[in-house]
């Protein structure tokens, strides 16, 4: 497990603040939950790279850009909280609803979610029921591969659940970007 | 053992004496270092001298220690010790706390003494009681939240925010507050409210408490004291405990209110380097 502490992540600012991270999360407007199941790692995405290590890069570099704004959560199986900035890899299965009930708890007024996965939940209709009980969008990017866009469609009507929107960055490639282009920071 | 001119044994008043009181042995001898040596021995939290009635008071279950180690020091055997079997009973009382230190290790736990009016430090407060009711229980354990640092717990109101941040601004504004850090909790203070009395900046800190608690389930949750600091010094405290070696063990803290006469409110502080704490009525 990468255990690097990425600058601009909550575990950063707080370390150099002196406070702790739920001090941090205060001025946090965006929460990122990465899906980090066995698929992410497939080794098709920039440079030979698997898509979880291209994610990573691209969420360091956001990081990077909008210091103590973004929570990364990671998912699979189980869900944890990564103050770090690096979403810690699980490799086994995607309890998304899991993950969007974890987060469920940051849920605050101004707070903006992104889901990123590249496949499809364990249980679609308990994922969608999980959507639709948060009071903020969620917005979803599909980084799987743009020719078999197998589980794209969901993440479409995930995003259509809460009111947010839904777009492809191929295996995590423009992955910054594409979070840029769906995050206002406040 | 002793014998008179002719031989014949007789009996000498005893010079050791061990009654059974509170849930207490008293132990009272003339002194002997050696005895006063193997006293020491037991464990800090099970034995204490009294200088009131100049008698060491010791857990009961050390009776038989304190039977042999009088026939060893003293040749006087004291025979057998009655300890009533009742359990101890918990009973609630008012604690005038006029000055409450940090958390130690007393062997077994971290504990606080807490001083009266009379300068006798009468009360013990285990840290997972003071815990309990500044933090709300063991959840974030190790932390110090914004909401420990106002004496509050999480589910008060915002009008609760309000007269807790009035109480602590009180006990620890520089000019009244003589511990060493009270420019620093001050400021602290401040921040705390400023934070927690803005509704959406205190919705999200509630969810980072939960998302940082979240980093700690894979640990160990069992508090790891390392010697807390209670952020009130001194109150009124309803509390539930029993008597144990002379004084007040606190289970429970039921209620906490400022110590408050004609002359004001008590604030309690222990400048740096000080033999006792200084009190001021604001």
């Amino acid at each position: 497990m990468n255990t690097a502490i990425i600058p601009g992540s909550l575990g950063a600012l707080a370390k150099q603040k002196g406070e702790s991270i739920a001090e941090t999360f205060v001025n946090a407007d965006l929460i990122v939950i990465v899906d980090t199941s066995g698929s992410m790692a497939s080794s098709d995405s920039r440079g030979g790279k698997s898509r979880y290590d291209v994610a990573c890069e691209e969420l360091a570099q956001l990081q990077n850009a909008h210091p103590g704004k973004i929570a990364v959560l990671s998912f699979a199986d189980s869900t944890i909280f990564c103050p770090s900035g690096v979403p810690t890899y699980f490799g086994s299965g995607t309890d998304m609803a899991g993950a969007l009930h974890f987060a469920k708890i940051a849920d605050v007024s101004g707070m903006q979610f992104i889901l990123i996965s590249d496949g499809e939940p364990n249980d679609e209709q308990k994922t969608l029921a999980v959507a639709k009980t948060y009071r903020n969008k969620i917005s979803t990017i599909y980084v799987g591969p743009e020719e078999h866009p197998t589980g794209r469609d969901f993440l479409q009507r995930l995003a259509a659940a809460t009111g947010g929107k839904t777009i492809t960055v191929d295996r995590a490639r423009e992955l910054k970007a594409g979070i840029e282009k769906l995050y206002l920071p406040g | 053992m002793n014998f008179d001119l002719f031989g014949n044994q007789v009996e000498t008043a005893k010079k050791c004496k061990v009654t059974y009181q509170n849930g207490s042995l008293l132990v009272n001898t003339p002194y002997n270092p050696q005895f006063v040596a193997l006293i020491k021995s037991l464990p800090a939290s099970a034995r204490r001298f009294d200088p009131g009635t100049k008698s060491w008071l010791v857990e009961p279950q050390y009776a038989w220690h304190i039977q042999k180690w009088i026939f060893d020091c003293y040749n006087e055997n004291i025979g057998t010790i009655i300890i009533s079997n009742n359990q101890q009973q918990l009973e609630t009382r008012v604690c005038d706390v006029w000055y409450l230190g940090r958390t130690k290790s007393n062997g077994d736990e971290y504990t606080a003494s807490g001083m009266n009016a009379q300068k006798e430090w009468a009360f013990i407060f285990p840290e997972r009681v003071l815990r309990e009711w500044f933090e709300g229980g063991t959840q974030y354990v190790n932390v110090t939240t914004l909401y420990s640092v106002l004496g509050i717990q999480r589910t008060v109101t915002d009008e609760e925010i309000k007269s807790a941040y009035r109480r602590m601004a009180r006990q620890w504004h520089p000019d009244v507050c003589k511990e060493p850090n009270a420019q620093e909790m001050f400021i602290r203070i401040k921040e705390a409210y400023e934070l927690l009395s803005n509704p959406t900046k205190r919705a999200r800190y509630d969810a980072g408490l939960v998302l940082e608690a979240s980093l700690k389930d894979a640990e160990d949750k069992q508090p790891n004291p390392t010697g807390y600091r209670a952020p009130l010094r001194c109150g009124y405290i309803l509390a539930e405990g029993y008597e144990r070696l002379g004084r007040f063990y606190v289970q429970k803290i039921l209620s906490w209110e400022d110590i408050t006469t004609e002359k004001g409110t008590l604030v309690a502080s222990w400048p740096a380097g000080a033999t006792e704490p200084k009190w001021t009525w604001t």
